[in-house]
């Protein structure tokens, strides 16, 4: 068994070899810090099997897959990073060879993003942990690389996960981490959406925006060939699987110059050393409560907070439509909630907005939906 | 260590029968890279011929088949082999070549987002931000990933023992010596 005491946090957190644990809280709460502690990479008592782990750590016994895949691979395809990794540590050929399939010898960049996750998860199990700890597996990914994802995930993994509906099938049993303290909660109690709006979770139903757009078009623009109008107070949604060609449809919009667009990775997107001008304008920021964040740096602040100063942009920027691209990821219920009044703002003021997304929690916020 | 072997064998042939040399050469590369090697081969040769330099042909065929040698061992060398024979030292240059695709993808959506704010490309102090957040955020995952799984002191050893595939390089270089040198003597 494998038992976590973090230092920072009240309780503990118990794992069998024969059961995935789930780990949920708020952005923040602290499941990433966590995660290390169990690594013994920050403060924390970590018992594996009866022995005190981090007198002498062995990575091969307590594996660790982060949040983005992109910055963990050390081999260009996943047969070479099971090349590089058999020099160092025992690692099994054939066991990433079978999760990988034919896409074995296929450089990472080529992948789908669930291929991208599975690459990572399959260099984890190549050394046969006894136990596994996955950092938000379904971050950004559509139903497809979701279920190509769980069919890998196995016993002995502790998860920590957003989007609540997609790991409950998969989990025996769950920790919730609130003001500071893990709660061991009842698997049932994370089907109701009081409790998980409440605790700032995701998985609750949205309420639609409340607005009704006019016939006035904004602005104009291609999905796959096809004319797609944006009315004065519309939210359009377009849905699509990963890879299906909606981030493409957004750089395409790149120089209207009617449509601000907000990208999926925030720190690839802040130019300024504050928060104040990057936004450009007080009043925006004081609306969005980021007033008194104004002199820090963009990079220092939460996703949630980040995804902020971005709209907060757009809204300074007089676009005439804010188009954003997978806006809700990373986000928790909290702030989910907040984004969708700010939404609710914009569309107030007679602007309209352009969402691409594969998020069954942001659908619900568009007029229309588009399917790719 | 064989992909070495074979460049040796082939560029000593070079020595001798330039042509033999570059036409083994063309064997290993794409279909249209030969065709085109051979168009400047063969354009080249003419000029040369034509400005009354026919002896300088030979070191042009040479220099195509350096090239294509390069070309050969860069595809034919096996990342196991090259961190063997160094012992597991070489392991962050050929994590670093891993990197270099997703680091110009990066590079490239960071121009764009610049666009799509309106920040004019030559603003180095704008454009130069984010840039360098990621390397370094890139830096502490990067340094994350190697505490966590090359946990361990390098075990690998250099196998000198050829494989079959090692075999049929070491003949193909000793028939393209071979015929280099019988041509020439």
């Amino acid at each position: 068994m494998l038992v976590v005491e973090p230092s920072f946090l009240k309780g503990k957190i118990e794992l069998q070899r024969e059961e995935v644990v789930g780990l949920f809280g708020r952005n923040g709460a602290g499941k990433t810090t966590l995660m290390m502690a169990t690594l013994c990479l920050t403060d924390g008592k970590v018992i594996l099997n009866g022995k005190d782990f981090c007198a002498k750590p062995d990575y091969t016994k307590v594996g660790y897959v982060s949040q983005n895949p992109s910055s963990q691979v050390l081999g260009d395809t996943c047969e070479d990073e099971i090349e590089i990794l058999s020099g160092f540590v025992d690692s099994d050929r054939e066991i990433a060879r079978k999760l990988m399939g034919n896409y074995f010898s296929v450089p990472f960049r080529k992948l789908s993003d669930g291929y991208k996750k599975r690459f990572v998860l399959s260099s984890a199990l190549s050394t046969h942990p006894e136990y596994l700890l996955i950092d938000e597996p379904f971050a950004n990914l559509d139903d497809e690389g979701i279920s190509t994802l769980i069919k890998v995930i196995p016993k002995g993994t502790l998860l920590s996960e957003h989007r609540v509906k997609q790991t409950l099938p998969l989990i025996d049993r769950s920790y919730l981490i609130k003001e500071r303290s893990i709660i061991e909660k009842d698997k049932s109690s994370f089907l109701d959406d009081d409790f998980l709006r409440k605790e700032g979770l995701r998985g609750f139903r949205i309420d639609p925006l409340e607005f009704k757009p006019s016939q006035e078009v904004l602005t104009q623009f291609k999905v796959k060939g096809a004319n797609i109008s944006v009315h004065k107070g519309e939210a359009v949604c377009i849905k699509g699987k990963n890879g299906s060609g909606k981030t493409t449809t957004l750089k395409g919009m790149i120089g209207k110059k009617d449509v601000y667009i907000v990208f999926q990775n925030p720190d690839l997107q802040f130019f300024n050393q504050t928060v104040r001008e990057e936004v450009k304008d007080d009043e925006v920021m004081k609306r969005l409560g980021l007033w008194k964040e104004a002199e820090r740096s963009p990079y220092s602040l939460s996703h949630g907070e980040k995804m902020k100063v971005l709209i907060g942009s757009a809204i300074s920027s007089r676009s005439a439509v804010i188009a954003m691209d997978e806006p809700a990821s990373g986000l928790d219920g909290f702030s989910l909630l907040e984004f969708r009044s700010i939404l609710q703002d914009v569309l107030e003021e007679g602007r309209g907005i352009i969402i691409t997304t594969n998020d069954d929690d942001v659908t619900p916020l568009c007029n229309r939906v588009i399917q790719i | 260590m064989y992909v070495f072997s074979l460049a040796l064998l082939i560029y000593i042939s070079s020595l001798f029968q330039p042509l033999i040399a570059f036409v083994s050469t063309l064997v290993w590369n794409k279909r249209r890279i030969s065709l085109i090697e051979i168009f400047i081969a063969i354009i080249s040769s003419l000029i040369l011929f034509h400005l009354g330099k026919g002896y300088l042909v030979s070191f042009t065929l040479r220099a195509i088949t350096l090239v294509n040698l390069y070309l050969i061992s860069s595809q034919l060398v096996d990342i196991k082999s090259l961190i063997n024979l160094t012992k597991g030292r070489a392991v962050p240059v050929i994590v670093a070549m891993a990197y270099y695709p997703y680091f110009y993808d990066v590079v490239k959506d960071i121009a764009n987002y610049a666009k799509a704010r309106g920040v004019k490309i030559y603003r180095l102090d704008k454009i130069l931000l984010p840039i360098v957040v990621f390397i370094v955020k890139t830096a502490e995952d990067l340094y994350l990933t190697m505490t966590l799984k090359l946990n361990g002191k390098y075990k690998g050893k250099f196998e000198i023992k050829p494989r079959k595939n090692d075999i049929v390089l070491l003949i193909y270089g000793v028939v393209t010596i071979c015929l280099s040198l019988s041509l020439h003597f």
